[in-house]
């Protein structure tokens, strides 16, 4: 019977602690996701709203990250141009660009809109909680695009030398032309995503 | 000499020891002296008749310290329930040999029982009992029949228990491996539910990962109760080895979880939850197959207890009334029908059958009983109606004498295991501070930060502690004597003990005394030469009809002869006894005389016609005797103990063996050297005198050789309990059964190089299961700490040390197993 007892505790335990995992309470990086975000915001300090969007530009101005009625990454292709990138290639593949610019957009997006830009980053996160991630090795909180693009930002700033990254799936750009040997302002390297190495196109800013 | 062991009191280190041993060694008569500072004990070997008790104890009194007599001492076995490994059972060892009143105890790990020598006036068993729990296990109550049932249902109640416990643990661990490793895994795209992946929901992942540790650790939760117990007695054990590796590896996984909560991600990869849960489910595993192999190790004597029937069909005030066979008594007259089992020993009073008695002499064939011949228990009546009385009942029968001898030798140590058990009881704090040593070199040698290191560092201190649980060195040699000595008894070996064992293998010359040993002991017509004009059949007639009602062997042979041949006996009319010589009989009005040639040659006799073929007879080792009719040479008949079928092969098989071959007897010469080359033996000792015997034996032995003796009779006890090993045939006397090391059930000699090859192959298995045990320990921990990786080699994993330790112990089980499969054999040539 005593051994029951502790068995039944045991299991009973386990239980409890599994339906606490369907609790809202359990998800830790949304929940930090949110506070290292908005010290993102802070230290940048140049994100701006208008039409229902919030937006945070990269220290170098070529990248943008928007939230609200939609979630999307906007990359100034010009640096990879200069690299021999054939724009119309990509376009013909799919991609949305307007003029120079590159606009990832997070596919099937429950965006949500809120003037306070944290609220609406919390709801848009929230909403859309497959996308949000965390990078262990980097120690990045990350938003996945899919196709393997990616926007990254350091859970502590001031630990981390890579503060606000931008990531592409090199794969396309290659196949429009572009020549990552001549490639300046981009890295192309390889890098741990999750489980596997894989390389990719990359832009960090040490904030 | 006498071998005897004594408890000494005031002993407070090895050096107190060796003073004791000194004291001891002393005393006029003594021949060794040795003490066991860890069990207390003095053992002796002195000759009673020089030494004395009071002797020793005054020279240990001297000596500054207490030896306390054993003297009315009694011997219990008690099964001890709670071990988990070798450490174990020399902590109850230790626990036991410590208790006041203790003389001797010895706790054997396979068999789960201690065996305790005890003075009665100073220790009762309850306090005894006492020992054992404060030791932090359970001695259960001594054996009985009862009990023995009790300890069956209760063994295969902790079968049960550990497969329940094994399934319940693996249904949790599982799916915890798969949750731990599968995202891990690179080329396996684990489907796992979004809200439990690592990288997007941590802190559910290792929930997920706690709750189903949760379970495993709570099946397991003897490993911590034990484990822990024996830990703050400071006599850790392999529980505790267990224990500590997988708290160690729950603490900082939980450490993790709570560092994933406050915001640390990256402890994600720090979760050692699953390395907890799998070690104890394949611990679980190992111990349940451990558990039902250590069942299969003593089949032999399960399969002796179970031959006994239940109930007995007694004849009384002659009707047939069906009892207990607890209720029947000595001189009950019981009846067997054809195919019921033989309920207790005893003397057939009427009927005719034949029984099948393998299960005392491992011998198929049935064998004939008429009135007058013994009957033993738990053989089966195959084919006849018998009555017979009762002469032993309960624990004085064959079989249970024989269930208590195997029981003794399963119980008994060799003294290889004395090895093993030394080792085993520092093996574990010594890998205590192995495990600790390594963490704390790679803590400050390993690169990577402080997590990293910790990370690192606890692989290696959770593998260390997990490989090295020594459970495969306590079962090595038990295992196999259990085994061993269980395929004895099937084959009609009785080997007496782990010594007698394991001495055995050693044996390079076997001596065998001559009558009722190599020959059948009984005399038996060989031959029968007749002078002109006298038939074969009246001269045996004639001659059995003279020598009905002698008691003289000779004479008895004759009268055999006779009778097997259905010969009608003439009436004697005079009888006269010529003592030396033969006697003088008138049958029938004709003098008849028989005996040597001395009687012919005073009867003026001539002997002359047959003498020639007398001598030759003679040379045979055969005893011709003389029968003259009415004053005229009528032939001779010759008599001879023949030699048993066995003895030929038995003696070349010994021979091929590589194993010297000798014969002693008190006949003369001439006899005995007729025998020896008949079953080719070239060194004969012979016309020795029985106390003699001993002597010839210490000839021998001084030559450096062990030396085993085989022999039936009371003038061989001296030599059997001379010999290294004496050997006992079955049919011989209680002294010479008393005095031998291993008692063949059977009279048949194939049987002694069947028990060295046995012994053999034992050691052979006990030395392959050391290696075993000790290569996985001696290999495994230097990998487990780390060598390997330094080198540039991988790292081991905790998981992997886990599935390494219990499959030693598993290896070591199986190996043991298959002597199971031992066969005897015999000279091919021999038999050819």
């Amino acid at each position: 019977m005593k051994k029951l007892g502790v068995i039944l505790i045991a299991a009973v335990t386990a239980a409890i602690m599994l339906i606490f995992t369907a609790c809202g309470a359990t998800d830790v990086i949304a929940n930090y996701a949110v506070g290292s975000f908005e010290k993102l915001s802070d230290k940048i300090g140049n994100a701006e709203y208008g039409d229902g969007k919030h937006t945070l530009t990269s220290p170098g101005g070529k990248e943008k990250f928007i939230w609200g009625g939609q979630i999307v990454m906007e990359i100034d292709l010009s640096e990879l141009i200069s690299a021999e990138l054939d724009v119309a290639k990509l376009i013909a593949g799919g991609f949305n660009i307007d003029g120079n610019t590159l606009a990832v957009e997070l596919q099937n997006a429950a965006a949500v809109t809120d003037p306070d830009g944290l609220a609406a980053f919390e709801k848009n996160m929230r909403g859309n909680r497959k996308a949000l991630g965390f990078d262990v090795g980097m120690g990045h909180f990350g938003i996945a695009f899919g196709n393997e693009f990616a926007f990254e930002w350091a859970q502590y700033l001031d630990a981390n030398d890579k503060d606000m990254v931008f990531l592409l799936n090199p794969a396309p750009f290659i196949e429009a032309g572009l020549k990552t040997d001549i490639l300046e302002g981009w890295l192309y390297a390889e890098l741990e995503m999750m489980k596997e190495k894989a390389f990719m196109l990359v832009k960090a800013y040490d904030l | 000499m006498t071998e005897r062991a004594y408890k000494i009191n005031g002993m407070t280190c090895a050096a107190c020891a060796m003073r004791v041993e000194k004291a001891a060694g002393k005393v006029a008569g003594v021949e060794k002296a040795a003490v066991n500072f860890a069990t207390e004990k003095l053992t002796v070997t002195f000759d009673e008749n020089t030494a004395t008790v009071e002797g020793l104890k005054a020279a240990v009194t001297q000596a500054g310290y207490e030896l306390i007599d054993g003297a009315g001492a009694k011997t219990i076995q008690l099964p001890i329930s709670g071990m988990t490994c070798a450490a174990c059972a020399n902590r109850v060892e230790k626990a036991l040999n410590k208790a006041a009143g203790v003389l001797l105890a010895s706790v054997n790990f396979a068999t789960e029982k201690a065996t305790v020598s005890y003075n009665p006036q100073i220790i009762k068993i309850s306090q005894i009992k006492d020992a054992v729990r404060e030791a932090g296990y359970t001695a259960l109550d001594a054996e009985s029949k009862t009990a023995v049932d009790e300890d069956r249902i209760r063994k295969q109640k902790q079968i049960r228990t550990l497969w329940i416990k094994f399934i319940i643990s693996a249904a949790f661990s599982i799916p915890l491996l798969y949750f731990a490793m599968g995202p891990m895994v690179s080329w396996w795209n684990v489907p796992i539910p979004e809200f439990l992946t690592p990288m997007r929901y941590p802190l559910n992942y290792a929930i997920l990962q706690l709750s189903l540790t949760i379970p495993v650790i709570a099946v397991g939760y003897k490993f911590y109760t034990v484990g822990y117990k024996a830990l703050i007695k400071r006599s850790p054990n392999m529980d505790s080895l267990i224990a500590i590796g997988t708290t160690a590896a729950v603490l900082y996984s939980i450490y993790s979880l709570i560092a994933i909560a406050t915001g640390t991600f990256g402890a994600v990869d720090n979760l050692y939850f699953e390395t907890a849960g799998v070690i104890i489910t394949l611990i679980l595993l190992g111990k349940s197959l451990e558990a039902v192999s250590k069942g299969k190790t003593s089949e032999a004597i399960k399969k002796l207890m179970g031959l006994a029937p239940k109930t007995a069909i007694v004849i009384k005030d002659g009707k047939e009334i069906e009892i207990q066979i607890d209720e029947v008594e000595t001189g009950d007259i019981i009846l067997v029908k054809p195919g019921e089992k033989i309920p207790v020993d005893g003397v057939v009073t009427d009927g005719f059958t034949a029984i099948d008695e393998a299960m005392l002499t491992g011998e198929s064939m049935p064998v004939d009983k008429k009135v007058g011949d013994k009957v033993y228990a738990a053989s089966i009546n195959k084919n006849g109606l018998i009555k017979f009385r009762a002469t032993k009942i309960g624990a004085d029968t064959a079989l249970a004498q024989i269930i208590k001898l195997v029981e003794d030798a399963q119980g008994s140590k060799a003294p290889i295991a004395k090895v093993a058990d030394i080792v085993s009881g520092y093996f574990v704090p010594i890998v205590f501070g192995i495990a600790l040593v390594a963490f704390i070199a790679w803590m400050i040698g390993y690169g990577g930060n402080i997590s990293e290191k910790v990370v690192f560092s606890l692989t290696i201190f959770i593998s260390v502690l997990v490989i090295a649980c020594p459970c495969a060195l306590g079962l090595a040699t038990p295992t196999a004597i259990m085994v061993g000595t269980g395929m004895g008894a099937k084959n009609g070996i009785l080997i007496k003990g782990g010594e007698a064992l394991e001495t055995t293998h050693k044996i390079k010359t076997v001596i065998f005394d001559k009558t009722g040993t190599i020959t059948e002991g009984k005399p038996e017509v060989t031959d029968i030469v007749c002078a002109d004009g006298t038939e074969e059949r009246f001269l045996l007639q004639i001659a059995a009809s003279a020598e009905k009602g002698s008691e003289h062997p000779l004479g008895e042979a004759i009268v055999r002869a006779a009778e097997k041949d259905k010969f009608e006996f003439l009436r004697i009319e005079s009888f006269e006894a010529i003592t030396g010589f033969g006697i003088a009989v008138a049958i029938e009005k004709k003098e008849i005389l028989l005996g040597n040639k001395k009687l012919m040659a005073n009867k003026n006799i001539s002997t002359e016609a047959l003498e020639a073929q007398s001598d030759i007879l003679a040379g045979d080792g055969k005893t011709p005797m003389y029968v003259a009719i009415d004053g005229r040479l009528a032939g001779i008949i010759a008599v001879a103990d023949v030699v048993k079928v066995s003895s030929l092969d038995a003696i070349k098989t010994l021979q091929r063996m590589g194993i010297e071959v000798a014969m002693i007897t008190g006949d003369n010469k001439r006899t005995a050297e007729a025998i020896a080359r008949q079953v080719g033996i070239t060194r004969v000792l012979s016309e020795v005198l029985p106390n003699d015997k001993a002597n010839e034996i210490k000839k021998l032995q001084a030559e450096g050789k062990k030396v085993a003796m085989v022999g039936d009779g009371i003038n061989d006890a001296p030599a059997l309990a001379q010999a290294d090993i004496g050997i006992a045939i079955g049919s011989g006397t209680d002294v010479a059964i008393e005095s031998a090391d291993i008692v063949l059930m059977k009279s048949d000699l194939t049987d002694v190089p069947t028990a060295i090859k046995l012994s053999k192959n034992t050691i052979r298995n006990i030395k392959q299961n050391l290696f075993w045990a000790f290569g996985y320990n001696v290999a495994g921990i230097p990998i487990a700490a780390g060598i390997l990786y330094l080198l540039g080699g991988p790292l081991l994993n905790p998981i992997l040390a886990a599935a390494a330790m219990s499959f030693s112990s598993v290896s070591v089980l199986l190996n043991a197993l298959r002597l199971r499969f031992f066969k005897k054999t015999v000279s091919k040539e021999a038999n050819a």
